[in-house]
């Protein structure tokens, strides 16, 4: 689904992503975990583009979306994106949050809109929410709330960019649970996160990543189980 | 006795030197600063064409304001690494050359030379102080916008972005809305600064409230009575402006209860 | 209408209470240096030492010893600066030869014409010169000595073909064809009697003020006005520095200038008045009049 083919990033003199090339399959579910610094979330942030990469191409569904004449809106369409801090608009009720996107680019009316973001509340049990706003739920609700946003848009593809690492302890276990269920579905995820649990149960495959490099990758029990590199077994080691 | 015969009384024996209480004295120079032959109405007058020179001007002042913006905004948030629009780019220049003109140039300057060369064929001088209220004012509501554009999270626009929505409908529809919440207040002084500089037109013949007070200056002498009457109307407008800010912020608040 | 009138009261009252208490703080300062210009008596000026024809009026001065005048030196030739900021013309001579007479050191304040008002209304001034004339609602808040100059005030336009015909109260713009132009806009400078009468003769629509003469020929040049009323020697200087202007013929208006001080303020205006009568009949104010407007 996804052909990244020699992807180079770097912030000013900081190269950031060296040399990256990964192919993503449909119906995967790959966790990238690392250390801090170590490029998993620039990489993730490269796939829709909200990052631009320094060198390589990228391509997605038989297209390139790297070049110069891409309608990146239409492509970032088909990938949801899930945020470390959710990301909500504050300035809207819930279910304005879950519709915006879908009406204004045309994919739905208003009144399908609605009629999704209710089935999709209600899947999450957020049903009664719809008409709050952002800042009158929990951090939890406020992430839950957030994949529901990305969902409405009936994405290809959902990235999670660290969605839990802002989050009190008690309330991960929840956006975890719907992120299980989507995955269980079926949907093709990409998820950067330093739930080892979660890459362990839910992941299909699991690649490290260390200085810009994807140092490692296999499947999640042989991975945690027995890891060939030292920095991986290092790392490991530090979080489990 | 009514008031109007009380006044012609009173002001013979003031004219004729009798000494009187300090009271008597200031309700006759305060009759005839503004109640004599209806002189109330040309402040009344002068409040009107105040509030629409301020309209005016507000309305273009927030018109270029909000352009200017989002051009300047635009061009400091092209993607790094792509090669930069050269419209925007000479946009971008333009705005630039136009804020520092208005914001390096004295109010009272601009309008001079608004009034005597740029606009030099004009006879309608409030019109065109109206104008140059709007063009300056626009210059410090572009930088007020831009500001609040620039303070808020990057995320939002990002979010707005990875859904799939272009550069103007996440402007529209989350950016400014949020940035208009934050700036309301800074915006309500920048209007209140608007009302009272309209005060300035009249050196190029604008006629507004203190042009009224000031010709009611020229014809008794009493430059008191006048020019506090002015202060305290525009003061009272102002309370009314503050107070209808005051509830707008309110208003725009609501989405911050929890 | 009457609570408003009422509040407005109040509102007023609340105000000049708060800038009276202001003023009297200040009266009792000395003037600011930077806006004062210490003259020198003139050693050659009559006698000095005679106080006693002019009434005791040491009560109604605000320093002993001196006379303090002020003015807004805007107004040539009756005041205006000179290239070292000194305060000059008509009046400043006039107020001098007076405090002579007085035996007083005249101080000069040049300041804005309605701070001016203010100044000798609030006693920060003993005597105000500045081209003021004389009407009733002015005689409440001041009071004015005998008149010692006659003002007279002009029409300037612009060579060509329209014209202005008619004077006074029925100004009309004629092309050269002698077809009456309608809308005509007559330029005045903000704060003089020309502008008064304007306003009531063609209504506050067709009159504008500009903030001084200058300006008012700019816009004439401009073509923003179709006339410019205003006094009789600024109007031969700017006519004369400016190609392409001329005066009507005949005065627009004729009116006498005269000193003020302060409303009730018998001694000090006895005192001023005998000295100003005085000079005007020893030919010293014609004498002074002749030296800056000369014939033409």
């Amino acid at each position: 689904m996804i052909d990244v083919e020699h992807l180079s990033k770097s912030f000013g003199k900081n190269l950031v992503l060296d040399d990256i090339s990964e192919h993503i399959q449909e119906g995967e579910k790959v966790v990238i975990i690392g250390p801090s610094g170590s490029g998993k979330s620039t990489f993730l942030r490269c796939l829709n583009l909200l990052e631009e990469p320094s060198a390589g191409t990228i391509t997605f569904d038989g297209a390139v979306i790297t070049g110069p004449k891409v309608d990146i809106d239409a492509v970032r369409r088909q990938m949801g994106m899930v945020f470390q801090h959710f990301n909500l608009f504050p300035n809207m009720t819930i279910r304005k949050n879950i519709t915006l996107a879908p009406v204004r680019t045309k994919l739905m009316s208003q009144a399908e809109a609605d009629e999704t973001a209710t089935t999709l509340l209600r899947r999450v049990g957020l049903e009664e929410k719809a008409g709050a706003y952002p800042a009158q739920l929990s951090g939890g609700q406020k992430q839950r709330i957030a994949i529901v946003r990305a969902l409405a848009m009936k994405p290809k593809l959902m990235l999670f960019d660290e969605p839990t690492s802002a989050l009190d302890p008690e309330m991960v276990g929840e956006v975890l649970e719907v992120m299980k269920e989507l995955a269980q579905e079926g949907m093709t995820m990409v998820v950067v996160t330093h739930e080892m649990g979660f890459a362990r149960e839910v992941g299909t495959r699991v690649l490290f990543m260390d200085g810009g490099h994807i140092l490692e990758q296999n499947e999640p029990h042989a991975f945690f189980a027995h890891p060939r590199e030292a920095r991986t077994r290092e790392f490991l080691s530090k979080v489990l | 006795m009514d008031l109007a015969q009380t006044y012609e009384l009173w002001r013979g024996m003031m004219r004729d030197g009798v000494s009187l209480e300090w009271w008597q004295t200031f309700f006759v120079r305060f009759y005839q600063a503004f109640l004599e032959a209806d002189r109330w109405q040309s402040y009344l007058e002068g409040v009107g064409i105040t509030l629409l020179t301020t309209a005016i001007a507000l309305a273009i002042g927030v018109a270029l304001g909000v352009v200017v913006a989002m051009l300047r905004t635009a061009h400091d948030q092209q993607r790094p690494g792509r090669p930069r629009n050269p419209v925007l780019g000479a946009a971008n220049a333009l705005c630039k050359v136009y804020v520092t003109v208005i914001r390096g140039t004295p109010m009272m300057v601009q309008i001079l030379i608004m009034g005597l060369v740029i606009f030099s064929s004009s006879r309608n001088f409030t019109a065109v102080g109206a104008l140059t209220l709007g063009i300056n004012s626009g210059a410090y509501v572009a930088e007020i916008i831009r500001g609040g554009l620039m303070s808020l999270d990057s995320g939002q626009m990002e979010a707005g972005r990875s859904l799939g929505l272009n550069y103007f409908d996440t402007m529209r529809f989350i950016v400014i809305p949020q940035a208009f919440k934050a700036i309301l207040p800074s915006l309500g002084n920048e209007f209140i600064v608007l009302l009272k500089d309209t005060s300035m037109i009249s050196i190029i013949g604008g006629q507004e409230l203190t042009f009224f007070a000031r010709n009611i200056v020229t014809r008794t002498y009493d430059a008191m009575m006048p020019l506090l009457g002015a202060a305290a109307i525009y003061l009272a407008l102002v309370l009314i402006f503050t107070w209808l800010q005051g509830k707008l912020e309110r208003r725009l608040r609501q989405s911050d209860r929890r | 209408m009457k609570l408003k009138k009422v509040l407005g009261l109040a509102l007023s009252a609340a105000l000049s209470l708060s800038l009276l208490a202001s003023c009297a703080g200040g009266s009792a300062e000395t003037p600011a240096p930077e806006s004062t210009t210490p003259v020198e008596p003139a050693p050659s000026a009559s006698a000095p030492a005679e106080t006693g024809g002019y009434g005791d009026f040491t009560s109604g001065l605000i320093e002993p010893g001196q006379l303090i005048m002020v003015t807004n030196a805007s107004f040539p030739p009756y005041e205006m600066t000179d290239d070292n900021n000194n305060v000059i013309g008509i009046d400043p001579e006039i107020a001098q030869a007076i405090a002579d007479k007085l035996g007083l050191e005249l101080v000069i304040d040049n300041i804005d014409f309605d701070a001016a008002l203010i100044s000798v209304q609030e006693n920060r001034a003993d005597v105000m010169l500045a081209g003021l004339t004389y009407n009733a609602d002015r005689d409440l808040v001041m009071d004015f000595t005998d008149p010692y100059a006659t003002g007279v005030q002009v029409i300037i336009v612009r060579g060509g073909d329209t014209t202005i015909a008619g004077t006074n109260d029925d100004l009309q713009l004629v092309d050269a064809d002698g077809n009456v132009l309608e809308d005509i806009q007559i330029g005045v400078q903000r704060g003089t009697t020309g502008e008064m009468y304007c306003q009531d003769a063609h209504g506050v629509d067709h009159v504008t003020s500009l903030d001084n003469g200058s300006v008012a020929v700019q816009a004439l040049l401009n073509g923003q006005v179709d006339c410019v009323v205003i006094d009789n020697g600024p109007a031969q200087e700017y006519v004369a520095a400016t190609s392409g202007l001329e005066i009507l013929d005949g005065a627009y208006v004729v009116e006498d200038y005269c000193a003020a001080v302060d409303e009730g303020n018998e001694v000090l205006l006895q005192a001023v008045n005998t000295a100003l009568n005085e000079l005007i009949a020893d030919g010293t104010v014609q004498a002074i009049m002749d030296k800056y407007i000369t014939a033409e």
